[in-house]
């Protein structure tokens, strides 16, 4: 009975739907204008979608083809042109939204100290944000896709440029313009596809579009992949396209910058699976291997602009970018592990960016600055903060039994046997020995991370000061999120043999009509 | 018990002890101390009984394997087991290690009992035990690589143990960075090999890259490589080796880790860290014997390291340099009969020169505590307050080099192969840094334990002390580190051969009697010219200054390494920066100066006088009317062609 009740209450457009009424909620006249009000109403919603999100995971079938969760019907809006909003859900789109509502629970909890301005719009916006990336994550069409993305886009530029720091408004409009001539060309190619798809009568839900992509003419499959490229290379960010991400996540208050760099900069490589991987195979094999040597160039090369860094908040989100180099050669391999340890090394990474940042943001906000030189010897004021560093810190650096171990080895290990190889669009072993370059992060990331954990935990001469006392909120955030990547470091299966299937249908699909 | 459990149980026993040490809150109260003393000892002391129970069980069932595994990661084809795997080599392998624990455990209860952090002490020890039986269990190549990274995690920790001294925290990040080299050769290795094993892509035997199937692994990829890419592939295999072993020029790492505190040094840089490179070597050993070229090399680096590294411990005046130094000399020696061929001489030197060797360190340690002091120079005469501590130093020295007790007998065995093959360079060679490691190890017992004491500290109240002042908890385990390291040797010497061998390997079990006598005479008359000099005074030795400086500043390998990471560390970065900034951009920035500088443009034409507007229009009507006119002629010219 209880069973049915759950699975009859379980619905996507309420999922996506509920977070951005809720930020409407708070931000209209009705709702109290009192700081504890609004901050309880934001965080007490996020736990109930976290909890609804929860379900979702049980009843998801994750042995089903593509989006085996589907009970939300499309609803049509411009029946013309054959184009509804419609969301599906499957074990893949199902993990990311439940790390989106994870992130968006503890970005809440953490604002609570580091948030001093503005309430209600803060708390209705970041709702709204979890809405609508939780609307990109379970999008089931082209359109609906483009449409959360593109009001996404929004939504940070006002998180960033109002809460940020000094000139942050700058950085923000970085992004906004970087994001925006991505998504132009995604639209264009969307709207292309929807005009095809009209002529030729088909329903162009992701299902059958997964299905019938390759049929579709050569050339508007070339047009379309590299339009929805253009995009997602532009958000994850790939290497020479780098450049908003380091100023956005360095302007942003802490809080954003964990959603961003957790969640935000998710969506792209989840489209660059979704869409480029899942639909225009034939076509995007031709780009892949330029991804891998991209990914594998801005992997070292971003290591190195760390290590050269003077700020903590600098260094992380230069290595922000070296690790989603790893997510790319993932994605870009073609092989069943390599998506598989892409989609774990999203999880991971989402995980303990977000608790880096963090960390982070607690020394910014107790010592008034995030200046290596100034800082040292934390570890005698905050002894909690530095072992629970020190795990996630262990974590990014790919320490085995952590999460980030599990990832790294699957994506580079994909990377390394991917059968793009045989075919020979390349000279023989480039990728291979790309991927051997890349893995050279092995020694940077440990150089960098360890130089961040010294400069500000260790190495001072004097440590006779009494200790700093942390709120509860700030240490079960870093708690969890520790516990979180020890656990499905020691236990990766977890999260494996959820997304195994889904890996293993498409990359076997790919190589049986490519190969 | 079944023997699988048996083994399971080596990897829980000290997960257990180490998550139980969590829980004590108070850290100073004594009895809890206790408690936590007890849990590590007794997990060390069962593991050294099941380790026992193993070693007799593969003595019953000769030629039997004992494997089983764990699906770690399951991602498509390439699949992580983690699993347990015994057969002879892990069997003594692991005996080695409990017999080196236990004692150690033993001796960091007394020895840190007044130091902050004695719960984080015992947490991480325990957690190195649990990482090294790991490795020594593993089953295949990437849990070889996981364990291997978790040591070095450890060792890194331990390392950085006193937190609030900067110069050892600098220590620990210098060691692990380098340790870091030695992980990325392992883990491009271990790409290579899976995917030339994995080719084959019906026939996948799991677990992938199985340390039981090395001959299959190796030989597949050998096919699918060619000889050229498979020894570059060997070699990366070796610099992970050279680098956790301590070889030249990467010994540096094991310089730094003595920062830690004395059992730690023992247990893991005299013992077991630096032992697990040359495990690596003796487990893929079937795979590394295709390429000829790769045993040369090892061969050379082992015995340039063993050479260089016996020098520069003649000159060194740390306690600690000298014994880190004689460890690269002697892992030196070890990777020599590797690559020479002599395989179990090489494993029964592993586990002699661990055994001796974290000895010696616990008595280095217990002298430094006494006397505050760890420069030889400044000590002496110490035989007089602490004759346990000069017997146990002469012990070590005489067993080290081969002289006698358990170290002649692994060192037996690698000579009589040296020279029933042939290898009469090496075999020289070989001698020679036999007899480098006399000069420095009669020179430091000489220095520390003779002539006139010259430190600050008065000891002369100790002798009255029961035991001469130094706790039985500190006793116990060196004494029990000693009788394994005078007569464990011998005990095993008879069957070691028998048991621990290779197949498709030469072995001889020959003795050259002429050859054992006129080396003990050789030793013999060094140990006597040593006595000469530094026990004596007879005579002082002249030293050529520029050597001299040359071998106590050791090669200026450290400044050349700092040299190197200023230029492939430091300077790439800037330069990467710079790039960063200016190049990438700069790009960017020109693209919003173009966009900028069409926008003042068009703002030159809103100039605001009506004629000029006009003009415009005009213009722009003209164009397209123009254009009209051409399509529409165009047009009818197609219609009416």
């Amino acid at each position: 009975m209880a069973v049915n009740f759950i699975f009859s209450c379980l619905n996507i457009f309420a999922l996506v739907l509920l977070p951005v009424f809720a930020g409407l909620t708070i931000v209209s006249p009705f709702f109290p204008n009192s700081v504890v009000k609004i901050r309880r109403f934001a965080k007490g919603f996020c736990i109930f979608n976290l909890i609804y999100t929860m379900f979702f995971m049980l009843f998801i079938n994750t042995e089903a083809a593509a989006f085996g969760f589907t009970k939300a019907l499309p609803f049509d809006i411009i029946p013309q042109l054959n184009i509804s909003i419609s969301f599906g859900l499957d074990s893949f789109s199902g993990l990311m939204c439940l790390l989106t509502s994870f992130i968006m629970l503890l970005a809440l909890m953490a604002s609570k100290t580091m948030i001093n301005s503005k309430y209600k719009f803060y708390y209705s916006l970041m709702l709204i944000l979890q809405g609508v990336t939780t609307g990109i994550f379970a999008a089931n069409d082209l359109f609906t896709f483009s449409i959360f993305w593109l009001l996404e886009i929004p939504v940070v530029y006002f998180l960033v440029s109002i809460w940020g720091g000094n000139a942050a408004k700058e950085s923000a409009f970085k992004y906004a313009i970087f994001t925006f001539s991505g998504s132009i060309l995604m639209l264009l190619s969307a709207a292309l596809i929807c005009a095809y798809g009209k002529d030729a009568g088909m329903i162009l839900n992701f299902g059958e579009l997964i299905k019938n992509a390759v049929n579709f003419p050569i050339v508007l499959q070339l047009t379309a992949c590299t339009g929805f490229l253009a995009a997602f290379i532009l958000k994850i960010p790939v290497f020479p396209f780098h450049i908003w991400l380091k100023d956005t996540l360095n302007k942003a208050p802490a809080p954003v910058s964990m959603v961003l760099a957790a969640i935000t900069l998710k969506t792209g490589a989840y489209g660059l699976i979704r869409i480029n991987l899942q639909m225009f195979y034939e076509i995007f094999q031709l780009m892949a291997p330029v991804l891998i040597i991209l990914g594998a160039i801005g992997m070292v090369y971003t290591s190195y602009c760390a290590l050269n860094q003077n700020d903590i908040k600098k260094i992380i989100s230069y290595s922000t970018i070296a690790h989603m180099g790893v997510i790319v050669i993932g994605i870009c391999s073609y092989t069943e592990f390599g998506l598989n340890g892409a989609i774990f090394y999203m999880i991971a990474h989402g995980l303990i960016s977000a608790g880096l940042f963090m960390g982070q943001g607690i020394i910014r906000q107790k010592f008034k600055t995030g200046k290596l030189k100034l800082l040292g010897g934390i570890s005698a004021y905050i002894p909690e903060i530095t072992i629970l560093m020190l795990i996630l810190c262990g974590s990014y650096i790919a320490i085995p039994f952590t999460m980030g171990f599990s990832g790294q080895i699957l994506s580079l290990a994909g990377g390394f046997s991917s059968p793009l190889i045989e075919k020979g669009f390349f000279a023989a072993n480039l990728i291979q020995m790309f991927v051997i370059f890349a893995s050279l992060c092995i020694i940077l990331s440990a150089a960098y991370t360890l130089r961040l954990l010294h400069k500000t935990f260790f190495s001072l001469e004097e440590y006779d000061f009494g200790k700093i006392q942390l709120s509860n909120h700030q240490t079960a955030i870093l708690a969890l999120l520790a516990f979180a990547v020890i656990i499905f470091g020691i236990y990766p299966n977890g999260i494996t043999d959820n997304i195994s299937f889904f890996s293993n249908f498409n990359i076997n699909t790919i190589l049986e009509n490519i190969f | 018990m079944d023997i699988i459990q048996n083994l399971w149980m080596l990897l829980i026993l000290p997960l257990m002890a180490s998550f139980f040490i969590l829980f004590p809150q108070n850290q100073l109260s004594y009895p809890k101390r206790r408690i936590i003393m007890f849990l590590t000892l007794f997990s060390s002391g069962m593991s050294l009984l099941l380790s026992l129970i193993c070693a007799h069980h593969l003595i019953v069932h000769p030629n039997e394997f004992i494997e089983s595994n764990i699906l770690f990661l399951n991602a498509g084809a390439f699949k992580i087991h983690l699993g347990v795997f015994l057969d002879n080599i892990s069997a003594f392998m692991l005996f080695v290690l409990y017999a080196v624990s236990l004692p150690v455990c033993a001796f960091s209860y007394n020895y840190m009992k007044n130091e902050e952090g004695f719960n984080r002490y015992f947490i991480f020890l325990n957690l190195f035990i649990f990482s090294m039986a790991g490795l020594i269990l593993s089953t295949n190549l990437i849990q070889f690589y996981i364990f291997l990274e978790l040591i070095g995690v450890f060792s890194y920790l331990l390392i950085g143990f006193y937190y609030k001294n900067t110069v050892a925290q600098r220590a620990a990040r210098k060691s692990f960075l380098i340790n870091r080299i030695g992980d990325f050769a392992l883990f491009s290795a271990i790409l290579g090999f899976t995917y030339f094993a994995m080719q084959d892509r019906e026939g996948i035997i799991y677990p992938l890259l199985s340390l039981n199937d090395v001959n299959s692994w190796g030989f597949l990829a050998y096919v699918q490589l060619g000889a050229v890419l498979y020894t570059g592939i060997c070699l990366l295999l070796t610099l992970c080796a050279f680098v956790k072993a301590a070889q030249i020029p990467f010994q540096i790492w094991l310089l730094e880790a003595m920062q830690a505190p004395a059992p730690i040094n023992a247990l893991i840089h005299g013992a077991m860290m630096t032992g697990a490179g040359v495990y690596l070597l003796i487990r893929v050993y079937p795979a590394l014997i295709l390429s000829p070229v790769i045993l040369k090399i090892i061969a050379f680096i082992g015995i340039f390291t063993a050479i260089i590294c016996g020098l520069i411990a003649i000159t060194q005046n740390d306690v600690k340099k000298i014994l880190a130094f004689s460890t690269s000399s002697q892992t030196g020696l070890m990777m020599t009969a590797l690559g020479c061929g002599a395989f179990s001489g090489a494993v029964f030197h592993l586990g002699m020169h661990s055994i001796t060797k974290a000895m010696m360190f616990l008595i280095a340690g217990v002298i430094i505590q006494k006397t505050l002091t760890s420069n030889i120079k400044f000590l002496g005469n110490l035989r007089e307050y602490f004759p346990i501590l000069a017997a146990g130093w002469l012990l070590g020295a005489v067993s080290l080099p081969g002289f006698f007790f358990s170290g002649f007998y692994s060192k037996e065995i690698i000579i009589s192969h040296l020279y029933s093959s042939n290898q009469f360079l090496y075999l020289g060679l070989f001698v020679f840094a036999g007899i480098l490691s006399i000069l420095y190890l009669f020179r430091s017992y000489f220095l520390i334990f003779e002539g006139h004491y010259k430190g600050s500290i008065d000891l002369s109240k100790n002798e009255e002390l029961p035991y001469n002042g130094i706790n039985m908890w500190l006793l116990a385990p060196m004494g029990v580190l000693a009788f394994l390291s005078a007569f464990f040797g011998g005990f095993l010497a008879p069957d070691f051969q028998r048991y621990i061998y290779i197949i498709r390997q030469k072995f001889y079990l020959i003795r050259h009697p002429e050859l054992e006598i006129s080396l003990f005479i050789i030793a013999a008359a060094m140990i006597y010219i040593m006595w000469q000099i530094y026990g004596m005074k007879r005579f002082k030795i002249k030293k050529i200054r520029f050597v001299y400086r040359l071998i106590v500043f050791q090669f200026y390998i450290n400044k050349i390494f700092e040299a190197l990471y200023q230029i492939l560390i430091k300077g790439i970065a800037k330069t990467a920066e710079a790039i960063d900034k200016y190049v990438i951009g700069g790009f960017y920035i020109l693209l919003s100066q173009i966009v900028r500088f069409g926008s003042y443009l068009s703002l030159r034409n809103q100039t605001g006088n009506i004629n000029s507007y006009i003009f415009c229009s005009f213009v722009f009507i003209t164009l397209m009317l123009l254009c009209a006119v051409m399509v529409y002629f165009k047009g009818l010219s197609n219609y009416g062609g």
